[in-house]
């Protein structure tokens, strides 16, 4: 059901706005451009260090204040004294102490000012939708901040603005609340099913992961371009921000459900782990606001509405840890995270994963915790068994040469599912793929690779048949030579030494190359009867096996040359011109040129042979005059 | 023939048809009666092997497709077609075709008190456990480079430990029956004698130095070695009636008599002509292996002579047929001439699917058919899945037939995709998506009929 605006506590979503808008805008952003901008860039450690120890001292010491006061007078001098910091950073301070101490009354004053505002939040709402104003509140916050005009605005403008907010949060605070509400909102505060302690950790990690994902953001040049550089990205980041906070509010309210908290949490593990590669960094970039408007949402709403059945006294003290720990500690962590490692680590993001997974199947890991500790033990096991075998195996092995990698590069990548390496005692067979080894010798090998399938050529005696550059071209992109081959792209192979090696095993030979040159010397070309349907079909046959590396007109020039060791020859000028004898050019298509990088056609049948070489010597005999269809 | 004789003859003729009649009207009503008591673990792994099949499936076609359109395979990264073939492969063997035969164990060692046993529901998980760390291991690229035997490293280990395990929760119940009067502790306890020897037997065989005896002119395995992985087969069949105790009617023992006879015959060509190596141009070994078409007549003959819940009938016949052109198709292919034109062809994966999704998936769900509780067994006995799976393997093995025979005929007729490839790739790829949303439906059934309990 969607609330209509009279159900809205507008006051409460004010000052929620004004709080973030306070924080994101002043407190995280102008003014510490303002410090940069007077030159004391260097202490800016410093005092990024006193805000965050004065906002766990504010926060922490909240309770105490509001032990002794009423809640709306902590809030108005927090407000007031939120304000008054953000006018005075508006002079320009050139002693980095002044820095310190006006950043220590920020913390100090935002840390009073949210936990004071979160654990009274319920009485500033009173029967209105709670989870709709801290959605709007935190989504209003979001989207203000990136207007452009506000967003691009200098440091000054900025903290004016944020001052002058604070005032009229000081003046909002000012509206009777009925005490009925009160009551009556105590009665429908929704049940929290995880302890207090998890739904801590949950924040804090979520704060490390924003804090973290943010500093990489802030100090990418190039991602942040990516990701606030121009006036659009600005309002697609203010609207999804909005958007989404709103539809946080919404669920939490209507489901009584924090998993928004732990959605939030795996968006944010995702994004800071993207937003560490280069390839994937937009795509972090467009997902983190996502992330970070689900948990700011959640942040307002979940000690307001789900420590609602406390007393006040205890309310007010597990939010101001919520704020000490999760707030300025997770987001200490987070900077430091990134500052000192300028990444997120895999393994933290596994962790925080790993924490999401448990806490929201929590229920099905008690249902099937025995199960879950017979998996374990039994892993266990096996893993000490493993290493007791792998050692053992280690241990026994020599040397290991390339030609080893290159035969366990081979068996990983699963190669025999789609390549022998038999070639069985048939004339076809030999012709084909040259000199037979016997079972004998591939029994040798451990454990032999026959393999039982040829979606792709045998690769007994692949050094016979091409050459390195080749195989490497190949392997990079087979569709480059070979253009309807199916073989996948192995191009990663050579990031490192794996596709070396595994050219070095395929190199490897196993037979001699005297009697692959008798097979080839002996081949008899089987003329078909009516060749005319393939002869007409020459060009495409030619432009199919040929051009990659020929070019399209023979000339040499094909898209593959720059990868090959030696220019492919000229058809037109090369050296086929003076070629007498006939079965020369149908034997080198057939067989290609040992030790070049002419590849052999083994596979094709002998009616496309004759057709691609009667189309190679039209172009020897008539070079000029030749066109193609 | 004189008139009193006859009329007596008569008689005898009637006594004998009331007494048939009689015997299987009594053994029918057993039918209806009995309750079929499925234990818990036995439920579990009928579930896992469902959800095993729908994964290994989804990898199908999924490979199906990349042999299509290679293309969309480029953002995948390191995770080829190489990776994949062992994830589906091993998956069907070690998932889809193992489990209904680990819950049929539990249903055979049940406790007799009807206890639900966490220890025999924890050892189906540990199975599928260690499936899960097999498939991470091959798709990290970690293989012992054997089809079908691809364990290495941890999962080497786990694999078998995973079935020690399982071993020890079929002993424990075993334990506990072994008062039960008649013979059936005493069959039991030889038939754990025997699984105890497995685990070892799958760490062994996983080992890259063993191979098994090689059919030089082909590069594939022998004759013998082929008669006895099928033999294997053979004595599931034989057992299954036996030791579901299903109920006889009719049948004279000559049948039974006649088809333990063939196998331990069978058993003796093995025995004899051994596991060595040998092409199939030895006629020794293609007629050794062409002994197994007597169980084309054999089996159905035997399976006649039990009774059998009506609607099992269906996935029976089905399993019978498969069974039957296996044989039959395995030995034609064989042959000298015939194998030199199929050998590492498309006929090969046609020869593979008739049996994972012809005959080993029918005899699978007759087996579940006859284990599971009512409401996913008449899931299984529907009749629109029960064609679209049959139609859409009988599909599959057919395309794959021809496209071999093409292609043994011409190699270039794979390696360069033409219009008659792409064309039979794409029925292919069709029947494989029509196989995979069949094993959902079923997959979806057993979890409802699990959570149901």
């Amino acid at each position: 059901m969607i609330p209509s605006l009279q159900s809205i506590s507008w006051r409460s979503t004010g000052l929620i706005t004004a709080t973030y808008f306070y924080f994101l805008i002043f407190a995280q952003f102008a003014f510490l451009k303002a410090i940069e901008l007077t030159g004391e860039a260097a202490s800016l450690k410093l005092v990024m260090g006193t805000m965050g120890f004065a906002g766990i001292l504010g926060s922490l010491t909240s309770p105490l204040f509001l032990k002794h006061w009423e809640w709306k007078i902590v809030l108005r001098i927090g407000f007031l004294s939120c304000g008054m910091m953000a006018f005075l950073s508006l002079a320009s301070w050139t002693s980095a102490h002044a820095w310190s101490m006006i950043a220590g009354g920020i913390g100090f004053s935002l840390g009073i000012v949210t936990v004071t505002l979160v654990s009274q939040l319920r009485n500033l709402s009173g029967n209105h939708h709670w989870g709709m104003s801290g959605g709007l509140g935190t989504g209003l916050a979001y989207f203000t901040c990136n207007v452009p005009a506000v967003f691009r605005a200098s440091p000054f403008d900025q903290s004016l603005i944020a001052g002058i907010v604070c005032v009229a949060a000081f003046f909002g605070t000012s509206i009777k609340i009925e005490s009925s509400s009160i009551q009556e909102m105590r009665q429908s505060s929704p049940e929290m099913h995880a302890p207090f302690v998890v739904m801590l950790l949950a924040f804090t990690l979520l704060i490390w992961l924003d804090s973290a994902a943010f500093f990489i953001i802030q100090n990418d040049r190039e991602l942040l371009g990516s990701t606030w550089g121009s006036d659009t990205l600005l309002w697609r980041n203010g609207s999804v921000h909005l958007l989404v906070a709103v539809f946080a509010g919404w669920w939490l309210e209507s489901r009584n459900s924090l998993s928004p908290v732990f959605l939030a949490l795996g968006i944010l593990a995702v994004a800071s782990w993207l937003v560490n590669d280069a390839l994937t960094r937009e795509v972090g970039g467009a997902i983190y606001p996502v992330g970070v408007s689900l948990y700011s949402t959640c942040l307002v709403v979940f000690p307001a509405y789900w420590l609602g059945h406390l007393s006040l006294h205890r309310r007010t003290f597990l939010a101001s840890l919520l704020y000490a720990v999760a707030g300025w500690l997770g987001s200490g962590m987070g900077i430091g995270m990134a500052e000192n490692l300028h990444r997120v680590p895999l393994a933290f993001v596994m962790v925080v994963l790993g924490f999401t997974g448990v806490v929201l199947a929590h229920e099905w890991l008690r249902k099937y915790c025995r199960e879950l500790a017979t998996c374990t033990t039994l892993l266990a096991l096996a893993f000490v068994g493993s290493e007791l075998q792998g050692n053992a195996v280690l241990s026994s092995q020599a040397s290991i040469s390339s030609i080893h990698n290159g035969r366990e590069v081979y068996v990983s990548e699963g190669c025999i599912h789609c390549h022998s390496r038999y070639v069985r005692p048939s004339e076809d067979d030999i012709t084909n793929w040259g000199p037979q080894v016997s079972y004998e010798e591939a029994l040798k090998e451990c454990p032999p690779l026959f393999g039982n399938r040829r979606q792709g050529p045998d690769l007994l005696n692949v050094g016979l048949r091409r050459s390195r550059a080749w195989l490497k071209a190949h392997f990079i992109n087979p569709q480059l030579l070979v253009p309807m081959s199916t073989m996948p792209r192995y191009d990663y192979l050579f990031s490192d030494d794996r596709g070396e090696s595994l050219i070095d095993f395929l190199m490897d030979p196993q037979a001699s190359a005297k009697a692959r040159y008798e097979t080839i010397q002996n081949w008899n070309l089987t003329y078909p009867s009516d060749a005319s349907h393939e002869v007409s079909n020459a060009w495409k046959l030619f432009q199919h096996h040929c051009s990659a590396c020929h070019g399209e007109d023979g000339m040499g020039n094909g898209e593959a040359r720059a990868d090959l060791a030696r220019s492919p020859a000229n058809l037109r000028y090369g050296p086929f011109i003076y070629s007498r004898d006939p079965k020369e050019i149908p034997r080198i298509l057939k067989f290609g040129i040992m030790g070049t990088d002419m590849p052999g056609h083994e596979y094709i049948p002998d009616s496309d042979i004759i057709a691609i070489s009667s189309y190679v010597k039209s172009l020897r005999h008539s070079p000029h005059s030749y066109s193609t269809p | 023939m004189t008139g009193p004789s006859q009329s007596k003859l008569i008689a005898i003729s009637l006594r004998e048809t009331k007494r048939i009649a009689l015997s299987r009207r009594r053994a029918k009503d057993r039918i209806l009666d009995e309750s079929i008591f499925v234990p818990d673990g036995a439920n579990t792994a009928i579930t896992h092997a469902f959800f095993w099949m729908f994964m290994a499936n989804g990898v199908g076609i999924a490979l199906a497709w990349l042999l299509l359109v290679p293309s969309s395979g480029y953002w995948m990264g390191e995770l080829t077609y190489g990776r994949w073939i062992p994830v589906h492969l091993n998956l069907h063997l070690y998932g889809w075709t193992s489990l209904p035969l680990v819950a049929w164990l539990l249903r055979l060692y049940a406790p007799q008190d009807d206890h639900p046993s966490a220890a025999a529901r924890a050892s189906v998980w540990a199975w599928s456990m260690s499936l899960m760390v097999g498939a991470i291991a091959w798709l990290r690229g970690e293989t012992s480079g054997k089809i079908f035997l691809d364990w290495i490293g941890l999962a080497r280990v786990l694999y078998p430990t995973v079935m020690l395990f399982l071993w020890s929760v079929l002993f424990r119940q075993w334990w506990a029956n072994r008062q039960v009067p008649g013979w059936a502790p005493v069959v039991q306890m030889v038939g754990l004698l025997i699984l105890a020897s497995v685990p070892m037997a799958v760490f062994w065989a996983s080992g890259r130095e063993v191979y098994p005896a090689v059919n030089a002119d082909s590069g594939g395995p022998t004759g013998m070695s082929l008669l006895g992985s099928t033999l294997i087969v053979v004595l599931l069949l034989l057992l299954v009636p036996q030791l579901q105790n299903r109920a006889t009617w009719g049948q004279k023992l000559v049948i039974p008599r006649l088809c333990w006879l063939t196998f331990l015959f069978q058993v003796g060509i093995v025995m004899t002509l051994g596991f060595h190596h040998a092409t199939h141009h030895d006629w020794h070994q293609w007629l050794g292996l062409g002994t197994l078409a007597s169980w084309i007549i054999l089996m159905p003959l035997y399976y006649r002579g039990f009774l059998w819940p009506p609607k099992s009938m269906r996935w029976q016949r089905a399993m019978l047929f498969w069974f039957g052109l296996l044989v039959a198709t395995g030995w034609l292919s064989f042959l000298p001439k015939v194998l030199d034109h199929l050998k590492f062809t498309d006929a090969l994966v046609a020869h593979t699917h008739l049996a994972m999704a012809g005959f080993v998936t029918s005899f699978n769900l007759f087996l579940i058919g006859l284990l599971a509780p009512s409401s996913l067994a008449d899931h299984i006995h529907r009749p629109i899945a029960f064609w679209l799976w049959n139609g859409a393997t009988a599909t599959y093995v057919i395309v794959m037939w021809v496209a071999g025979a093409f292609e043994g005929a011409d190699p270039s007729f794979t390696i360069i995709r033409g219009i008659a490839r792409e064309l039979l790739y794409a029925i292919r790829f069709t029947a494989g998506l029509v196989l995979f949303c069949v094993s959902l439906i079923w997959w979806r059934a057993a979890r409802s009929a699990m959570i149901q309990r």
